[in-house]
């Protein structure tokens, strides 16, 4: 890794007169171990990623091309599919080159994982699957565990004179804990992630596994109707990525968003402050090379921000700019607006949040969230498995609940948010327990 | 085309395969990989975005005498990088015992039968040609009411070229090719948003568009959100559901065809572990998973680990006949390979997955369907949804719905969940119709993306529960 930035920029040299170029490029370094039922290595995968992404500008249109293909000759075809495809789109006025907002920075984030062998790692998650399996008579056995870190080195470059690059480093470690009783089986996780696995506790990712499975056991009882709703931060992530997506430029400005006209106004309740902090989380960079920063959303439940590309933010024509927010999924993506870190601020700690809301309906897991949560109407129909909270225990398996509303309700019944929030898979989220109104379940 | 004959020599892969079992391994694969991607995004009525994606590279897979797989791959497809990434692959696996006594596998081109082709090949049409396609689609849209507010339209064609070589000495091609345009309409009235939503899609190219021409689609996505403008909150509780063919297409693959995956029946995590040769459904439902289907969006040729395409029984007149799997699912369960390892690249290991899944045609007719239910509702699309394979249980929500009063389809619903359990709601199928069709779709499992498609015909389920509000 390291010379990325420098084959970038050797592609801006195949500018014309009167074109910019954007040259994004990325190598990722991954190791992936999964592991099954007693401690068996299933497998492992070895994943090393190049890729080139090319954005070119001219006379208000813009053309994107990608390769995998490195290679100069490859890099000139892509500039020149770039070039055509700018050619066959439609001027747009906001189609305009980021501008530079920082000197070159090569930020190098720590990244031990690199120098730990494999059998380090198999040995992690044996120890893992043992933990799990061992640890409760009513976990039948660990249906997948599995071990992923990854190095990913970006770099961003363009004619206009943006030239940053950053590596980052990150690992995540799960296991999947199967449980049995007479009334049907359960699943549910346990998670660690971070930067180091020397820092991971087996058994506190076991225990955090075997506990949310063995919780959703036993007979399935009717839900008491008027209690309180906790919310589990896998739960929460799921919605505030969809209040994330629907507070981006991209989102706000074309009216795709329950939020839109909302600006200054109050969208949830004063328990809610929403900030996306891309620093702490997402790199000193966006995918455009311009500077991470926090932004605030929604601050005592008025809508207060938006999240920016270049694009979108230029798109506003009221002299907007980046807040940091473009990303890429790949090289092959174009950059889009989105959260890099969101977060609520809490109003109370966690064992407070049980005692203020006393017996109460805790959701842990949604089934349907990814098309019944819908960030452009902001309709939520989904369904939620649970259990019952009575004086602060788990006291029993609710039936399937249907959860039906909308991110603005949702917003408008949080009472309070516990201070126990921490990073969710998949998600650039980090999120805590929830406390809700009884009428956020109808 | 993707230049795909120019990529690697087969000598080169025979000696990638050599490596691969000379460091230690069972058995290894080789799978080559060229795709190029064209991508027109059509955002109110402008075009914001075109797109040439490019990519090429190799897998190598080596399974070691103790089962365990090691992947590696690479997008330099030189005969050095092709053996380091071998090497790599059979230390990932755990083999440790090198091996000098491998003979040197003797590559034979095995035939493939084509199943998807494009008569006029999307990547390879002029960008202009497939512009005016969207801008119908957008017109369509558009004209439908003043009450849309915004129409995207998304036209991605895909090209791929795949070469497949394993140690047992086979070496087979499969040429890949899908077309899809989707359409995203929003409308706005009185304060109230909502979305609708069309994308037919196939293993074709530009001739799509015949099939489904530009209007028909803008119209579709801009009727559907309409009509979710004027929809009413839905009935809620146990009730008689109509399914069409791309509502029970979904329950299928989600509720029961996932469930029907090798991993999860050998790993016995799902509902349908121990349920094989029992009756699990109602008599009138036989499922199956067809990949052979011709030029459907989850067709192929051969599967990504180089089995050839076959038809799989699922369900039998109700009965649980048959599982999905890979070469590994299938040594654990006892039964040969069904051709479903699919992966999203070269740069993933083959995992098992669905291709095209759907229940065979009854002999109802779904009009009469219909006009047998009392009070209930009809649920023509779903969103979406998903399942707990451990449990069963799911929960989808539909994106366009209706009520049904005295066997007639009256005013329309928004914000409907269906709620129930896999081995339920089969077995509470009370009739099927005679009108089956295919949808396309994306479908994600353990972070991969493949093509699929799923359908049925129209059903009438009475085992599920209806939610909303």
């Amino acid at each position: 890794m390291g010379e990325l930035i420098d084959l970038a920029a050797s592609v801006l040299d195949l500018a014309a007169d009167g074109e910019d170029l954007e040259v994004y490029g990325v190598h990722t370094l991954a190791t992936t171990v999964q592991a099954g039922a007693g401690g068996t290595i299933r497998r492992v995968d070895h994943a090393e990623t190049r890729g080139i992404g090319i954005r070119l500008f001219r006379d208000d249109r813009v053309g994107y091309a990608s390769t995998a293909d490195l290679r100069r000759s490859a890099l000139e075809v892509s500039v020149g599919r770039a070039r055509a495809n700018a050619r066959a789109s439609d001027p747009d006025p906001a189609s305009q080159p980021p501008e530079p907002q920082l000197q070159e920075r090569r930020d190098s984030l720590p990244v031990p994982l690199s120098t730990r062998p494999l059998d380090n790692k198999i040995a992690l998650l044996t120890e893992l699957v043992a933990a799990t399996e061992g640890m409760d008579s009513r976990v039948r056995a660990v249906d997948t565990a599995e071990y992923h870190d990854e190095r990913r080195e970006v770099a961003v470059v363009s004619t206009r004179g943006v030239r940053a690059r950053h590596e980052r480093g990150r690992c995540e470690v799960w296991v999947d804990a199967l449980g049995d009783h007479p009334a049907g089986r359960a699943i549910d996780s346990g998670y660690w992630s971070g930067l180091d696995p020397g820092e991971v506790d087996p058994e506190a990712v076991a225990s955090e596994a075997v506990v949310r499975t063995t919780r959703l056991l036993g007979t399935h009882r009717p839900r008491p109707g008027g209690l309180p709703v906790l919310l589990d931060y896998v739960v929460v992530g799921d919605l505030l990525a969809a209040v994330g997506r629907a507070c981006t430029g991209g989102a706000l400005g074309t009216g795709r968003s329950p939020f839109a006209g909302l600006s200054g106004t109050p969208v949830g309740s004063a328990a809610v402050s929403l900030v996306d902090d891309g620093v702490e989380v997402g790199g000193h960079h966006d995918d455009e090379g311009i500077p991470r920063r926090q932004t605030t959303l929604i601050e005592s439940g008025v809508l207060t921000g938006v999240l920016h590309s270049a694009a979108t933010a230029h798109a506003m024509g009221d002299g907007s700019s980046s807040t940091g927010n473009a990303r890429r999924v790949t090289h092959k993506s174009a950059p889009r607006a989105a959260p890099a870190g969101l977060r609520l601020g809490p109003t109370s700690g966690y064992r407070q949040l049980l005692t203020d809301v006393g017996d109460a309906v805790y959701v842990q897991q949604l089934t349907g969230a990814g098309s019944g949560i819908n960030s452009v109407t902001g309709r939520i129909d989904v369904g939620g498995i649970g259990w019952l909270l009575r004086d602060g225990e788990a006291a029993g398996r609710v039936a399937t609940i249907s959860l039906t509303t909308d991110l603005v309700s949702f917003l408008q019944t949080v009472t309070h948010v516990a201070d126990d929030a921490r990073l969710v898979q998949d998600l650039p989220v980090s999120a805590g327990t929830v406390g809700c109104l009884p009428r956020l379940l109808p | 085309m993707t230049g795909e004959e120019s990529w690697v020599d087969p000598s080169q892969l025979a000696a990638v395969l050599r490596e691969g079992r000379r460091s230690g391994g069972r058995c290894a694969e080789v799978y080559v990989e060229g795709r190029a991607t064209e991508t027109i995004r059509l955002d109110g009525g402008s075009v914001s975005e075109i797109r040439s994606d490019l990519d090429l590279g190799a897998g190598v897979r080596v399974i070691s005498d103790r089962g365990r797989s090691g992947f590696a791959y690479t997008n330099v497809l030189t005969t050095e990088s092709l053996l380091e990434t071998a090497q790599i692959a059979a230390a990932a696996s755990g083999s440790t015992a090198a091996r000098e006594d491998v003979p040197r596998v003797d590559l034979r081109e095995r035939p493939v039968q084509p199943v998807q082709w494009a008569v006029l090949p999307s990547t390879e049409t002029d960008a202009a040609v497939t512009v005016d396609m969207l801008r119908a689609v957008d017109d369509a849209a558009r004209s439908a009411d003043r009450a849309v507010s915004g129409v995207q339209g998304i036209h991605v064609a895909v090209t791929q070229d795949v070469l497949i070589a394993t140690s047992d000495g086979a070496l087979r091609r499969d040429h890949r090719v899908r077309t899809r345009v989707t359409c995203r309409v929003t409308a706005r009235r009185d304060g109230r948003l909502r979305t609708g939503f069309a994308g037919p899609g196939g293993g074709c190219g530009m001739e799509l568009y015949e099939q489904y021409p530009p209007a028909t689609i803008g119209a579709q996505a801009a009727s559907r959100a309409l009509r979710a403008l004027e929809g009413g909150e839905p009935p809620t509780g146990p009730m008689p559901v109509v399914l069409g063919p791309a509502g029970g297409g979904l329950l299928l693959h989600e509720a029961c065809g996932h469930g029907l995956e090798g991993d999860g029946l050998a790993r016995d995590s799902s509902v349908f572990a121990a349920t094989a040769g029992r009756l699990v459904g109602s008599p009138l439902v036989t499922a199956v998973d067809d990949p052979t289907v011709p030029r459907a969006y989850g067709s192929y040729g051969i599967d990504d680990a180089g089995t050839p395409g076959q038809a799989t029984p699922l369900l039998d007149a109700g009965v649980q006949v048959g599982a999905l799997t890979d070469a590994e699912t299938a040594e654990l369960l006892g039964r040969p390979p069904s051709a479903n390892a699919r992966r999203e690249s070269y740069a993933h290991p083959p995992i098992t997955r669905m291709s095209n899944t759907c229940i065979v045609e009854g002999q109802d007719d779904p009009a009469a369907v219909l006009a047998d239910v009392r009070a209930g509702v009809l649920v023509v699309t779903l969103r979406g949804g998903d399942v707990d394979i451990a449990s069963g249980e799911f929960a989808f929500t539909a994106s366009e719905a209706f009520v049904i009063e005295n066997g007639r389809v009256t005013r329309p619903l928004t914000g409907l969940t269906l709620l129930g359990n896999a081995q339920d709601a089969l077995a509470s199928v009370a009739a099927v119709g005679d009108d089956l069709a295919l949808t396309p779709a994306l479908c994600g499992k353990d972070g991969q993306w493949v093509p699929v498609s799923y359908g049925s015909p129209t059903l009438l389920v009475t085992g599920l529960t209806v939610a909303g509000g």
